[in-house]
């Protein structure tokens, strides 16, 4: 909804998709709904994704309810309980919308990890099998090289930082598999704040992986 | 209803349904004018959000809830009647409850009520799976629209019409993984272990579906 900047690097097509569907793992939404948050592109292509979810759930075979169906749902209606809008919500923290619930008093109030000038604090999200969590680099800070044994999805939220395949400014969406090492280096003239969600450890490399890589885990909360 | 073709088919426009009698449009006279315009099912949600009016929601129950119970039996994991009528009463409460935050202009009626049910089914599945995810559906699916993306009834009638169609000229095989994919809830690994088919093979069909459909923007 940041009419100022626009994502240079979006989620793929099929990843789209499956949020429209509502199959895309709620871990995996979470990044996903920062972008679209930036993103006018996706979430007019996301919008388009649903209305074919709509097509076709019209063209249902309709299947006969419990005769009594209509009956209880209308001893439940109630004439004057009317919900607001999710999106009257208020904006605190600087923190897009979705986060917030997660990082209710704020980031100094989160337990921060330190490895290098990469600071790392995880999230309760609940997802068993993935890690959800706030990544800091200090302005001009760099991350050891490292890779992924699994995948890696990092969304900027604020701040920026590049490696060697471009520069990632707030609502940038990256997906890395194992294949890819980088070494994030965090942009001189501010800090930067991610939210990455992973689902294995990463690996460093060199000497600093050989001592750290067999102590790292994912640790879901 | 799994394994059955039951998304291949597609009605009519609702309101000319054949056979079907026309709902009354009771309690709605000031739009009766503009009726042959607009969609029916987004008048009705407009009557129940400004005049609370249950008989417009009625009408609503009876096209939506055979559709929603629908729905619900044919997504994977979920085949039992209980579960489907609970997310039809979900479904069905929310209608009411949030008739007030429906915005046509960013999508009819029926789009919006999908929404609903794909949400509805996702807090219904993290229950039956013990699931406890810190944000809630409705917050996790939901990306707000900026102002200047609304759209007017007309245009958003005019994707509607062309994803429909688009949708009848796909090929079945197509078709079919789309279907599982929304309808059924299915991951592409669990789509292409069911048909026996090669990942790969599933993920090119889902993209050659979108791209005929048009929603896969050029990048």
């Amino acid at each position: 909804m940041n009419p100022k900047s626009t994502p240079q690097f979006h989620p793929d097509q099929f990843m789209l998709a499956d949020y429209a569907a509502g199959t895309l793992p709620g871990a995996v939404a979470l990044p996903l709904v920062v972008h679209l948050e930036h993103c006018g592109q996706c979430r007019s292509e996301t919008q388009q994704l649903e209305e074919v979810g709509a097509r076709l759930f019209e063209g249902l075979d309709p299947v006969p309810v419990n005769e009594d169906a209509l009956e209880q749902l209308i001893l439940r209606l109630e004439d004057d309980s009317v919900q607001p809008a999710l999106g009257a919500i208020p904006v605190r923290s600087g923190l897009p919308r979705v986060l917030q619930g997660l990082v209710p008093d704020g980031l100094d109030a989160l337990a921060w990890k330190r490895i290098g000038s990469l600071r790392s604090s995880r999230l309760h999200f609940g997802d068993p099998r993935r890690e959800v969590a706030l990544q800091h680099i200090s302005a001009g800070g760099k991350v050891p090289q490292h890779g992924h044994r699994g995948t890696e999805i990092t969304v900027v939220i604020h701040g920026s930082f590049s490696d060697q395949d471009g520069c990632y400014r707030p609502g940038d969406f990256l997906m890395r598999g194992p294949d890819d090492a980088h070494r994030p280096v965090a942009a001189q003239d501010g800090d930067c704040l991610c939210l990455a969600v992973l689902d294995a450890p990463l690996r460093f490399q060199g000497l600093l992986g050989r001592i750290v890589n067999p102590f790292l885990k994912i640790r879901p909360r | 209803m799994r394994g059955k073709s039951s998304v291949l088919r597609f009605p009519p426009r609702p309101g000319l349904q054949p056979g079907a009698t026309r709902p009354s449009l009771t309690g709605m006279n000031q739009v009766v004018a503009f009726e042959r315009e607009l969609d029916p099912w987004t008048l009705r949600l407009q009557a129940v959000a400004r005049d609370r009016d249950r008989q417009a929601y009625g009408e609503l129950f009876r096209h939506f809830a055979p559709l929603l119970k629908s729905f619900a039996l044919s997504t994977s994991g979920m085949s039992s009647n209980a579960l489907a009528e609970e997310l039809v009463q979900e479904v069905m409460l929310k209608i009411w409850n949030r008739a007030a935050t429906f915005d046509a202009a960013k999508a009819s009626a029926t789009t919006w009520i999908y929404t609903l049910a794909r949400n509805c089914r996702i807090d219904l599945l993290r229950r039956k799976f013990r699931v406890q995810e810190e944000v809630d559906v409705d917050e996790l699916w939901d990306f707000g629209t900026n102002p200047d993306e609304l759209h007017d009834e007309l245009y958003q009638k005019r994707i509607e019409v062309e994803i429909r169609d688009s949708l009848r000229a796909l090929p079945i095989e197509q078709r079919q993984i789309i279907a599982k994919v929304y309808m059924e809830g299915k991951s592409h690994s669990e789509v292409a272990e069911e048909l026996s088919l090669p990942l790969g093979t599933v993920k090119s069909r889902i993209r050659l579906a979108m791209s005929k459909l048009k929603v896969m923007l050029q990048r």
